[in-house]
């Protein structure tokens, strides 16, 4: 347009076309998931809610053998196994379903425990600042000195097997990392004026840590929290894999390594790759989400 | 410091102890800083009454922000020292109480912060931002606060108050932000207000609308005003008198049309050089003051002013100059030669004949001359 009203004398006639179909394109409203972040919260609605209703869902018994089955590990759509049956004759698709259950447990449980526990010893350390802020980081920073896999054995080691001691384990890991995000935010948002302007107003300290400052720092220690929730099932995983959680509780970890003995047997990969695919596609989606998030929450930040 | 301060006797007694809602007597507000002590604020002596606007003026780094902030009591840290003296309503503001000066903030003196981008929270929406003060100090229902605060973005000029509301800080351009901090200033009817650089963040159409709203608001309330600004131009038609800070200390000050019809201070007379005025040609050079603000941990032992003035002579370099009064009545200053006296001439032409850098490059406004101002600043730099 520019250049040719420049040209003077020798100015071509715009086509109305070129005119109006830069003013119609109308920019589409920027949607916060996009394609991937509806197919991954798709999955992840769809595997939280069969885990919560597996009870009333038309499922076989996740522990009971199917004896009429001669062989185990029947690969799927045989004998009336959508999903076929793992190496003693139980039905995976059931067994994927109630295992979901163990990761929803694990994922909401660090991100309650984490979010509470650490973002509270991280939104006091940055504010207090001073003593506190020195006592409550060297313990953070000991525990993050720990390689977390080894501590969380360790922890699961000493305290016993069941899942809720492994989910109290996976957030004590995870508890420093949340702390130390959230000090790290705390110490931003309360050098920003507004905090001051909140003082010269007359609010308290309190006042202001939990009405300015808190609401700022749980945006970004969410999104985080979201990347957390997916080592956590990936941590949980693992230990079952390894055998350190309690044999009873059907988890996606526990079938791949149920899996991995047959897995030397011809045609019977899918006992280890069920479970297995079902974990990453789950990861992959918490991860994804946590990204969108996170993106979406710092553009937020830069239009201010 | 044995500081003679002529001016302070007078100064009391024109005003009246009663009268003057905020009194600074040589306020000091020091930070020890490994480094040593910044004295960023060094004997500020100046009072204000209800229903008068004062005008702080001065480079950056010259102390005017932290002054405002330290005579609030909003710098915290355990390397603030602050000493001297500053009362409002006759009670000691150094050394109060956290408690006692949150009594004070809000409802009797408030803030209007620079950057309206940063000193809104983001997640806040602007109506609670507003009635939080509301309901917090004066204890009013949430459906009245949410009237209150209707009113408060209507009579800042935000219109369709009852949308704006709802919004968040994002939604709205620099300038209505700026509004909405105003409108959360005044909330709870203070009688002070500080107003620290207020427009410097806002585009030039924006600023004078923030400004007259600045002064129609305070004219309703009938409030004393800080205005604090580096800008001589913002504070000329707007306050009735102004102080000249540089490096902590005021240099200049006056009622305002005294001081513009009148100039003393050698600094304000530079100030006022520097602002490009609309009847020069276009491309006219802008005037600059050479060199840069004194190191204000080990200041000048003379004017502080000096090493920059076109006028220093050998006794401004080692005698600080008293703060002194001028033949108009309330017009003090600081300086030994003072512009447009005899003295001041003479000191001038003796620095031209001699070739004085600083003073080739006010007469000449040329920026070559004010470079090697720069350059004599540097501790071993030299010409």
């Amino acid at each position: 347009m520019s250049i040719i009203t420049r040209a003077g004398k020798n100015t071509v006639p715009v086509p109305a076309t070129l005119v109006t179909d830069t003013d119609e394109a109308k920019p589409k409203r920027a949607s916060v998931l996009g394609f991937g972040g509806w197919l991954a919260s798709l999955w992840l609605i769809l595997i939280s809610t069969s885990a919560i209703v597996a009870s009333w869902l038309p499922l076989d018994e996740p522990g009971i053998t199917d004896f009429t089955v001669l062989a185990n590990n029947s690969p799927p759509f045989e004998a009336g196994h959508v999903l076929g049956t793992d190496e003693i004759g139980r039905d995976i698709l059931s067994r994927i379903v109630y295992g979901g259950r163990v990761s929803l447990v694990v994922a909401v449980g660090v991100l309650v425990i984490g979010m509470l526990v650490g973002g509270t010893i991280g939104l006091l350390a940055g504010f207090l600042r001073g003593k506190a802020e020195v006592v409550l980081m060297a313990i953070v920073d000991i525990f993050l000195a720990f390689p977390a896999l080894i501590l969380l054995i360790a922890i699961v080691a000493f305290l016993g097997a069941d899942l809720f001691k492994v989910v109290l384990g996976i957030s004590l890991v995870s508890i420093p990392a949340f702390a130390r995000i959230a000090r790290a935010t705390t110490l931003t948002f309360s050098q920003r004026e507004f905090v001051l302007a909140a003082r010269a107003a007359g609010a308290t300290r309190s006042r202001i840590l939990v009405r300015e400052i808190l609401p700022n720092v749980i945006l970004p220690l969410l999104a985080f929290g979201l990347l957390v929730v997916g080592i956590a099932i990936v941590a949980e995983g693992s230990l079952a894999f390894l055998g350190l959680t309690s044999q009873e509780t059907i988890s996606w970890g526990g079938m791949i390594n149920g899996g991995r003995k047959p897995l030397q047997l011809e045609n019977v990969a899918h006992t280890a790759m069920i479970p297995a695919l079902v974990m990453f596609l789950t990861v992959l989606s918490v991860n994804m989400l946590g990204d969108r998030f996170r993106a979406a929450f710092d553009v937020k930040e830069a239009a201010l | 410091m044995s500081d003679p301060r002529p001016g302070r006797r007078l100064l009391t007694a024109s005003t009246g102890h009663d009268g003057a809602l905020l009194e600074v007597d040589d306020f000091r507000t020091h930070f020890d800083t490994p480094d040593g002590l910044v004295k960023a604020v060094d004997g500020v002596t100046f009072s204000l009454e209800r229903g008068k606007t004062l005008g702080i003026v001065g480079e950056s780094g010259s102390g005017k922000t932290v002054l405002a902030r330290s005579i609030m009591g909003l710098l915290i840290g355990k390397n603030v020292i602050r000493s001297g003296s500053a009362t409002y309503n006759g009670d000691e503001l150094v050394g109060a109480g956290k408690s006692q000066l949150r009594a004070l903030w809000g409802t009797e003196m408030a803030m209007v912060f620079q950057d309206p981008m940063t000193s809104l929270n983001p997640v806040m929406k602007v109506g609670r931002q507003i009635t939080e003060g509301l309901r917090y100090h004066l204890d009013l229902p949430k459906g009245e606060a949410n009237e209150q605060a209707m009113q408060l973005l209507d009579s800042v000029g935000i219109p369709d108050a009852k949308r704006r509301i709802t919004q968040y800080p994002h939604e709205l351009s620099g300038g209505m932000r700026q509004r909405v901090t105003i409108a959360i200033a005044l909330a709870c009817g203070p009688k002070l207000l500080f107003a620290d650089e207020p427009t410097t963040a806002l585009d030039v159409t924006v600023q004078a609308q923030i400004l007259n709203l600045l002064n129609q608001q305070q004219r309703e309330r009938h409030m004393a005003m800080v205005l604090v600004t580096h800008d001589l131009g913002v504070v000329a038609g707007r306050t009735d008198e102004i102080a000249v800070m540089y490096a902590g200390q005021i240099v200049e000050k006056a009622p305002t049309h005294s001081l513009f019809a009148n100039v003393r201070m050698p600094y304000t007379e530079a100030l006022l050089k520097s602002i490009p005025k609309l009847e020069q040609p276009s491309h006219t050079r802008l005037q600059i003051i050479g060199g840069r603000p004194p190191d204000l941990i080990h200041p000048p032992p003379g004017c502080r002013f000096a090493p920059r003035c076109p006028y220093a002579q050998p006794k401004c370099h080692t005698e600080p100059p008293p703060l002194q009064e001028a033949e108009t009545p309330g017009h003090l200053y600081r300086c030994w030669f003072p512009v447009g006296t005899d003295a001041g001439r003479e000191a001038l032409a003796k620095n031209l004949a001699h070739h004085v850098p600083a003073a080739e490059a006010a007469v000449t406004g040329d920026p070559v001359m004010a470079a090697k101002v720069e350059l004599a600043d540097v501790p071993g730099g030299g010409v």
